[in-house]
């Protein structure tokens, strides 16, 4: 899976314990998520998304091997 | 359990190890048993060690504002309480075929130490794995 969580975070000028409070989860949660190394709930993809004012399929990115 | 009753509960625990072990290991050493107190303060000061890591840990989330739990870690905790569950049958396994040559009260301290000592390596492992769904 890929992501775009790190490069909207730094954009939107957020380091990642900043965005883990504002998501209300662990700082190293955000290091997964940036690195596309753990898939999220809907829920908190939807918290991200909404932090980073953007929507899920914008910022998580599935490709079709991550759906086999 | 919230981040504030955590760490003040691991400090209280942490309070109880020194003080019952310092006291113990003093009786210890005025009945003659020297060697055993001194064991007794290395393991006491082991597992004070490890709690340190959690207490610190806590005391940085509670100062930072930050949950202590989250849905990865609750999805990492549930993981290694299942893998510690299969890992602790083949302990007792283990032990049971061994049985005669331990006293019970050494096979059911064996026992739920390895329970204990296989859930905290599979949530260490686990804790570091890639992509837990």
């Amino acid at each position: 899976m890929k992501t775009k969580v790190k490069e909207l975070r730094v954009r939107f000028n957020l380091t990642q314990e900043q965005l883990a409070k504002k998501v209300g989860v662990r700082r190293e949660t955000i290091v997964f998520l940036e690195k596309g190394e753990y898939n999220p709930s809907l829920k908190l993809a939807a918290k991200v998304a909404r932090v980073l004012n953007s929507t899920i399929e914008e910022i998580f990115i599935m490709e079709d091997s991550d759906l086999e | 359990m919230n981040n504030k009753t955590k760490f003040l509960f691991l400090l209280i625990m942490s309070l109880l190890i020194v003080i019952s072990t310092i006291v113990f290991s003093a009786n210890l050493y005025s009945f003659g048993n020297s060697t055993l107190a001194i064991v007794l303060i290395f393991v006491m000061i082991a597992i004070v060690g490890i709690l340190s890591v959690f207490i610190k840990r806590c005391y940085y989330d509670l100062k930072a504002g930050i949950p202590g739990d989250d849905e990865r870690t609750k999805k990492v905790r549930m993981y290694a309480a299942g893998y510690s569950y299969f890992i602790s049958l083949y302990v007792w396994i283990l032990l049971l075929a061994f049985h005669r040559y331990l006293d019970t009260d050494d096979l059911l301290m064996i026992g739920i130490l390895g329970m204990v000592i296989s859930f905290y390596l599979s949530w260490v492992l686990l804790n570091r794995k890639k992509d837990i769904d």
